[in-house]
Order: C-alpha cells, then structure tokens, then sequence
C-alpha cells in the first residue's frame, strides 16, 4: 500500500499524491524527512500550477518504475517505444505551456521553489527554444519587457565587437 | 539615474574582455553553487506563485538558466540586446563559462574543393541518423572557418589566405579576432602542426606552431605584453636521436588534450612525445604492449582522454586509453575484433587499413578513414559503435584530405589589447 501525502495549494485546494510521485521534489522530501509534513503539506503554488507539476512528477515516476521491473530481453526495443511515448507526451505538455505563457512562468518558479531540476531544466529549454532566433523587439513583445538602453547604450554594445577585419 | 547609468558602465567596462581558465571558473562556480545554495529557496519563497507571472518576476538564478540554453551566436547578436538586465547576465564571466560548459561541441568537416586552389569548404556535422548516415546542417558558417587549423573553447586559429604567414584567432560567435605577428620560423603553413592550447597555470592561451623539430617549437601567448613568438627547442636533442626520416616526416597537428597536454606521433614504435603546455616540457609516452608492429597506431581525443587505436592485425585493433600523464599508465579498453558486424557491405575492410579519424556522441561512436585506391575521389568511411560493438559502412561521401574538426561555440574573449593593429592586414576570403 503505497503512502499517500496530502498537498494543499495555496488557494487551499487539496491534491492526494503518492510519496514517491512527490519525492522527487527535494523540498517536499525533505520535509517529510524533517518530520514537518504532519497531515497537510501546505505549498505556495496555485492549484492550477500544482496541477502541471503533479502532471510532470507522475510521468516521471511512471518512467522509472517501468524501468525497474524490464528484464533485459527485448529491453532495448521497448527503449525505443518509450522514448517515443516520452517525446509524445512533453510534445504535448510543452505546446499546452507555449499557449499559456503566465502557466509556463509560475511553472518555472514552482520548478525552482519546490526543487526539481528535471523540470527546471525542461522548462528552460522550452523558453529557449520559444525565443531563439528571433529579434529583441520580438522578444520584448513576447514578454512585455520594456527596452531599458537608451540609443547610446545600445550602439556602445554593437561596437563592443565587430570583426575588425573583414569577414 | 545618472548613478545607476555609471554603475552599469562600470560594470560593462569591467566584463568586457577576460580570459577564464577552468581555475577561475571553478571559483565562480563555488560561488555561484554558494549563492544558489544560501538563497535559492529565499527568492521565491517570500512570494506566493498566483499566477500571471511574467518573465520579469523570474529571479536571476532561473533567468540565467534559460539564458545558458541559448547558442553562442544567438546570445551575441540577439538576446543581449534584450534589456540591460539580460545584457548583465550574458556579459558576466560565470555566465560565458557555464555556457561553455554546457555546449556541446559540433564537429566541422573541412572539405577541399579543387578549385580555386585551396579553397575549402565547411559544413557542420549536425547528427547522425540511425548510425550509417549523417545530416549535414547547411546552416551558413563564416567563410573564414574555410582555413580552420584548430578550435579550442570557441577559439579558432585560422590561416590568411592572402597574406600566407598570418593567423588569426577568432571567435566566430562574437567576432573578436586577433592576428598573430609572423611566426620567427617564417612558415607559410603547408604541412606544419598548430593548435590553441589553455595553460590552467596561468589562465594564458597558447599558440602553439611545429615547422621542424631542428627549429624548435614556437609558442605564442595571447595578451602576452611583448608580442612576440617564443621558441623552445625540439623533442630531440641531437638529430640522431629523430626516429623518422627527416626529408619525409612532416609536423602534424597535435592531438591535443584538455587544451593542456599535447601528443605528436613521431614514426617511432617505442614513444610518441608530449608536452604539459603548463611546464614546457618535453616528454616521450612509451606506447603501450610489446607487439613488433607497434607504430600501426592512431592517436585520438576520446571525451578529454588520448586514446591509442592500435591495429594488432587485419581482424583486431585494441584501444588503449591514457589514464595517467605524468606516470605514463595506459589502460586497455576494449577490442574491436572483426566478427563485430558490418552493415552494406559484404566484406569486412582490412583493419590495417582504417584509421581513427574522430569520435561523436561523447565519444559512443568512432570514425574511421578506410584508406582505398589512389584514385578514388572519395574517401570511404566506417563508424564503430562502442556499445552495440557494431562496425558499420557509413554513406557519407567524403572528398579526401578531409578534415574533422571538434569545435564548441562561446561567448570568449581575450586581451583587448590584442585587437589588431595594423589594419593593411586583412583577411580576404
């Protein structure tokens, strides 16, 4: 019979999880271990974004128990299908991120706040891949950043290198 | 205002230009680890997550995290222009070396192409799929990548064309460039050894260039006050001692460890010679076993090791790996043994006959040259993959004198002095 832990948003939503779904995430372990989480492990994130962690912590630990009961015959090949299963479901978990950019955030803050680097590191990955190649007045506009360099500034960073020779 | 104004100055003025060596970044990253450690929980803790953050609310730990995701190139001609907070963090020297570190390298190939003379030609190996064929990633490299010699964390020394006793070194993600006095040898870069070498000592990097051993190697330091080459004499002290035949032997390029131990191939069948650039000094590393045809080797930099491909006959080679510089202890890693299978071919190539020319996938896959007829236009080419422990004939068609060159993009810069300073030299491609 597996423990199950309770969180609670802090919109005071109640979320019953596993303990080894929520384990991953050093900060909530370590409260376990602690002896802090009595009853309901109070968290600050929203309902909403403690929805999309849970989301990512049980695909992960879905992944890993698969892994432990393989025995080696035929692994390599089930490898592959899971991989695609995998690659299939973040497709699917990042393009709902991409669509809501103020979840994508909060994400990245629970990510940091409740400490799991997997997802961290995803998520960054994510934001890059969203961003890159595209131009700084792009990117402002993509995320309400407002240009702080006056003219001078911006021209002293352009001159900061250039080929002096030419390419 | 004007406070905050000068105080971003300043710091831009400081950032500009440095030089990190993995001392230094170890520094930075015990700082870094401190800070994250001590604070990372302090951030957003005092702040609930609601909901409607943006990527202003993002502490910097996190904004730095997205930021090391990003190319070299990407980073320089865009991203930086951002905001002047982005700008901060991405001139930062914990944040170039970060990025360093969790680049991968991408491997150029440098093709001849027949005409005009000497004009070469660059695509970047992007990945390989299903092991037997590769994609090359036609993506435009700066034209002057044509006359790479050796790339080193994001550093490139390249030849001038024009002005034939000329290098360079450049960064091609954010243009900084240097040009090299005349080497004191007078060498016009035809059939010698270079490469671009760290001292962890000193944090210095180090040109090295190898015309003829009677000479003397020659090692230019970047952001050295002189600017001048230094010489230091060959591996051998009397030309007796030379193992190759002088007229013959040509200096090649070294395979170079770390950026720090460099490793030449002499025709010996006893000793190859190495030099920790930290120290200067030479040494002979004895080859490893005690088979007669020990001289049919291959040196190769597998993930920061020197490995030796040794063809023991037509159906075996061995590799052995270096583990120790200074005790000189090579360790057998495994053999590749002929009954391993190959793929789109029926016969198996003659062992002798391959040479390892460059491993990818952190060092998973070993390519090798398969020498053919003198007038074949192509070479052929066979991959090894170490964990499946299969040969395989790849499709590539590759034109000889091909070169293979690991490079990783960086943010990197040296010495601001070492702008170039005489402008009647320029590099035309």
């Amino acid at each position: 019979m597996a423990i199950m832990y309770a969180l609670k948003s802090s919109d005071n939503e109640i979320f019953e999880v596993e303990q080894k779904v929520i384990e991953q995430s050093e900060t909530i372990k370590k409260m376990i271990e602690d002896g802090a989480a009595t009853g309901e492990i109070p968290l600050q994130v929203s309902s909403k974004t403690l929805a999309k962690v849970l989301e990512w912590c049980k695909q992960r630990q879905h992944k890993t128990v698969e892994n432990e009961n393989d025995d080696n015959k035929g692994k390599r090949k089930k490898e592959r299908d899971e991989d695609d299963d995998i690659k299939e479901w973040e497709n699917k978990f990042s393009d709902e991120l991409k669509a809501d950019k103020d979840v994508l955030f909060d994400l990245l803050l629970a990510s940091n706040y409740l400490d799991l680097p997997a997802l961290l590191s995803f998520l960054c990955q994510l934001v890059a891949d969203m961003v890159a190649g595209k131009m700084p007045e792009e990117i402002r506009r993509m995320f309400n950043i407002e240009n702080d360099f006056t003219p001078e500034e911006e021209k002293a960073i352009t001159a900061e290198h250039g080929w002096a020779f030419q390419p | 205002m004007e406070d905050e104004q000068n105080s971003w100055l300043d710091f831009r003025q400081e950032n500009m230009f440095q030089i990190l060596t993995p001392y230094e970044e170890r520094d930075i990253y015990d700082k870094l680890a401190e800070k994250q450690r001590g604070g990372k929980f302090h951030v957003t803790k005092s702040k609930t997550i609601v909901g409607k953050s943006s990527v202003t609310d993002l502490p910097d730990e996190i904004l730095f995290q997205i930021l090391t995701k990003f190319p070299a190139e990407d980073l320089h001609d865009n991203i930086r222009f951002v905001c002047k907070r982005w700008h901060k963090l991405i001139s930062s020297g914990c944040f170039i070396s970060q990025h360093m570190q969790q680049n991968k390298s991408q491997l150029l190939i440098v093709t001849p192409v027949l005409l005009p003379c000497e004009n070469r030609q660059v695509k970047q190996l992007e990945k390989h799929v299903k092991a037997l064929d590769f994609n090359l990633n036609t993506a435009p490299i700066p034209r002057m990548a044509q006359q790479i010699l050796s790339s080193f964390n994001g550093l490139i020394l390249i030849h001038d064309r024009e002005h034939r006793r000329q290098l360079h070194v450049v960064n091609l993600a954010n243009k900084f460039s240097v040009t090299l006095p005349s080497c004191p040898s007078a060498c016009e870069h035809v059939g010698c050894g270079t490469a671009i070498t760290l001292d962890p000592s000193t944090s210095e990097y180090k040109i090295v260039h190898m015309f003829a051993d009677g000479f003397g190697l020659e090692i230019f330091t970047l952001g050295c006050p002189d600017k001048a080459w230094k010489r230091i004499r060959g591996p051998f002290r009397v030309p007796e001692e030379r193992p190759f035949n002088v007229e013959k032997f040509r200096w090649e390029n070294p395979v170079c460890i770390n950026g720090q131990f460099l490793h030449w191939s002499v025709g010996s069948d006893e000793y190859i010679v190495s030099m920790n650039i930290s120290n200067e000094k030479w040494r002979r590393i004895h080859l490893p076993g005690n088979d007669r045809y020990r001289y049919r080797y291959d040196l190769l930099d597998i993930e920061g090791n020197l490995a030796l491909f040794y063809k023991v006959s037509n159906t075996q080679i061995d590799v052995w790996v270096l583990e120790d510089y200074e005790k000189q202890g090579w360790i057998q890693r495994y053999s590749i043994m002929s009954e391993s299978r190959i793929h789109g071919t029926r016969s198996l190539p003659e062992f002798r006959k391959l040479h390892a020319v460059t491993a990818l996938e952190d060092g998973h896959l070993i390519m090798f040259r398969h020498q053919r007829g003198k007038h074949d236009l192509n070479d052929c080419y066979c991959l090894y993959d170490i964990k499946q422990r299969e040969l395989k004939r790849s499709r590539m068609k590759i034109k000889r004198k091909t070169k293979f060159i690991h490079h990783k993009s960086s943010l990197l810069v040296c010495s601001r002095n070492e702008k170039l300073a005489d402008k009647d030299l320029k590099v035309t491609v």
